[in-house]
């Protein structure tokens, strides 16, 4: 089957330009905060840095051997998560309703975010933006659990504050490491 | 309770077993001695899923799965002849293949660059003067398989003395018609394979499907709420739902046609399977296409496990008795349009994946089901699994052992007896048939 739109490749930058270095502060700020709601649980305000068009995405990754693949992890049509606001909002509804049993007690997460830069866009009030992240997660009995991967995203700027419209996510696991992701990246 | 510190572990493996109390022994889950004989009695003889037809469509396309803890290779090769082999060098024992899947002309071990053919064979080897003729390349390919095909379904098989597929499906595939020949053209597989890892036993995942529906309206609750604007999991009738099994492979359904693929929340995709049920009736009559789409879930022995309707199909890979590595697929029916094909795989993903919202709720209870018998005193409990200990009927259609009400604990009690009697038999001649095949040797569509 063919890609779907929202799976094209806009995660690479059609102009290789750095943002100027306030942009790029903003842009810092506004992950790190981000970062900060999600490890805190505040998933409802986490939402709100999220565009009404936002698409929220993970391709499936698979070992391929190297003249078969484009890439390191060559992308498939599948993915793990393909989510836009409304999935996201249903998600923020499950995870609030405390009746997420294998979330209580809580789990505690830390998103390190790192590897940040920031791109001008085509449209000046748009922003490609990379980062890593490495989240470490403190599951029950003293389980931790190390997920890394690798954000791009896109953020706009709407009366002066930056949302989040697109964003990919490519872990660097060829298989799942925990038992649920019960979170967001 | 016996209290002794050490309990010897019982020659006769039905003693782990009770179908008449309900009850199964932790140990099965957790002790090291009881993995190993599994790989040896069960994994080693059992008929695994290899891959789907449509995921290997072209000469040279392989696959890399594990039958137990063996490392196996799917090859389509010349003429069409689709090839299972250990994926192990026969010269230092390195893997022949790392990659997942791909196309391939030969399989070449990493460390002296012997070479392997679709088939298997060993076609040379680097620099292969140097041994000066020391070796009959014809008695060094790499260890095969046999191999069957259900439907589209690959099937592999290392015991030559295993009875073939069909016998080894036998009544189930009644069951199995559903699932792949519910319309014309069969099914096929999405790409992508989704892995994960839960520390738990291989066999907690099968019997959740099997059988256990009991689970989804407490654990679930979250999900099904979210999702369905704050309403529960509906309640199953247990008078017009079923637990069926044949072989140790079993279905628990209810005949209400919907249910698993409202789950997917895509209206599209109830209104496509609504315009090719009565296509779907005259295929597999009027009973089956009320079975299929319903508030279902099925497992094959030993460790397949799939919801009709919904499209999730899985194997739990056993990694030793305390983990196992999860793979998942999406299928759909060949002949669907492309959009509805790419709406189940959205709610198939949306559901049950690693991040699906129903999903996310099982695997860390298999994990304290397995963990918790670290616990000596622990693990010398019993399980119960009693549910609809009275409720075995005889019906007129349904073929295998057939248990009215699908909450019930009467496919996976099937499950475990399967499991004692492979454990137990020395030979297949040793394995009892536990019930009266109606389909031996006749098709059932």
């Amino acid at each position: 089957m063919n890609k779907t739109a929202e799976q094209s490749d806009h995660f690479l930058p059609s102009k290789t330009q750095p943002s100027a270095d306030a942009v790029y502060l903003d842009l810092t700020r506004r992950l790190h905060f981000e970062a900060r709601l999600m490890d805190q649980l505040r998933y409802q305000e986490w939402l709100e840095l999220m565009a009404e068009d936002v698409i929220y995405w993970s391709p499936l990754i698979a070992r391929k051997l190297r003249n078969e693949a484009n890439a390191p992890a060559e992308t498939y049509p599948g993915f793990i998560f393909n989510e836009r606001k409304q999935h996201l909002q249903m998600r923020v509804t499950r995870l609030d309703s405390k009746l997420v049993w294998c979330e209580d007690p809580i789990n505690h997460a830390r998103h390190l975010v790192s590897n940040v830069e920031v791109f001008d866009t085509d449209d000046s009030d748009q922003v490609k933006v990379y980062s890593a992240v490495d989240l470490h997660r403190s599951r029950l009995d003293s389980k931790l659990k190390r997920i890394t991967y690798l954000r791009s995203d896109l953020w706009r700027q709407i009366a002066g504050q930056w949302y989040l419209t697109r964003r990919r996510i490519d872990f660097d696991h060829n298989g799942t490491i925990d038992s649920n992701l019960n979170l967001f990246f | 309770m016996d209290m002794r510190t050490k309990q010897p572990f019982p020659a006769d493996h039905h003693d782990y077993i009770n179908t008449n109390e309900g009850w199964v022994d932790r140990r099965i889950f957790w002790e090291e001695e009881i993995y190993q004989q599994e790989l040896e009695k069960i994994f080693a003889r059992s008929w695994h899923f290899i891959a789907h037809d449509s995921q290997i469509p072209n000469s040279g396309d392989f696959v890399t799965t594990y039958m137990g803890e063996d490392g196996v290779i799917g090859v389509r090769g010349k003429h069409d002849k689709v090839s299972v082999f250990l994926n192990s060098c026969p010269h230092r024992g390195n893997k022949v293949c790392f990659a997942d899947s791909g196309n391939a002309k030969r399989f070449t071990c990493n460390y002296h660059g012997w070479a392997f053919g679709m088939d298997g064979a060993l076609m040379g080897i680097h620099n292969e003067h140097i041994y000066e003729g020391a070796i009959d390349k014809s008695q060094w390919g790499l260890r095969q398989a046999r191999v069957e095909n259900y439907k589209g379904l690959v099937f592999a098989n290392f015991d030559s003395e295993a009875p073939d597929l069909e016998t080894w499906l036998g009544d189930y595939r009644w069951y199995l018609d559903m699932l792949l020949d519910n319309e014309e053209g069969g099914i096929e597989f999405l790409p992508g394979t989704i892995k994960s890892y839960i520390n738990a036993n291989w066999k907690f995942g099968v019997e959740n499907f099997i059988g256990d529906s009991l689970h989804a309206m407490w654990n679930h609750d979250s999900g099904a709420k979210a999702m369905m604007a704050g309403q529960a999991f509906p309640p199953a009738e247990q008078a017009g739902s079923y637990h069926g099994s044949a072989n140790g492979h079993g279905w628990e359904f209810a005949t209400d046609s919907v249910a698993d693929i409202a789950i997917l929340g895509q209206p599209e995709v109830i209104e496509y399977y609504d315009s090719i049920r009565p296509k779907m009736r005259e295929r597999l009559g009027e009973l089956r296409a009320k079975i299929f789409g319903s508030l279902a879930s099925a497992a094959m022995f030993p460790n397949i496990s799939f919801l009709p309707g919904l499209g999730t199909f899985r194997v739990w890979l056993p990694r030793g008795p305390r983990k196992m590595e999860l793979r998942i697929w999406t299928i759909v029916n060949k002949n669907m349009p492309d959009h509805i094909k790419q709406m189940i795989n959205k709610g198939t993903m949306l559901t049950f994946s690693p991040g699906g919202t129903l999903e996310m709720d099982d695997g860390e209870n298999w994990e304290g089901n397995t963990q918790t018998n670290k616990g000596l005193l622990t693990r010398q409990g019993k399980l119960h699994y009693g549910c609809g200990s009275s409720s075995r009927i005889d019906h007129p259609e349904i073929p295998g052992i057939v248990h009215q009400g699908q909450y019930n604990d009467a496919n996976q009690l099937a499950f475990y007896q399967r499991w004692a009697d492979l454990m137990n038999a020395d030979s297949w001649d040793d394995v009892p048939q536990r019930h009266e095949p109606r389909f031996a040797g006749k098709p059932t569509r």
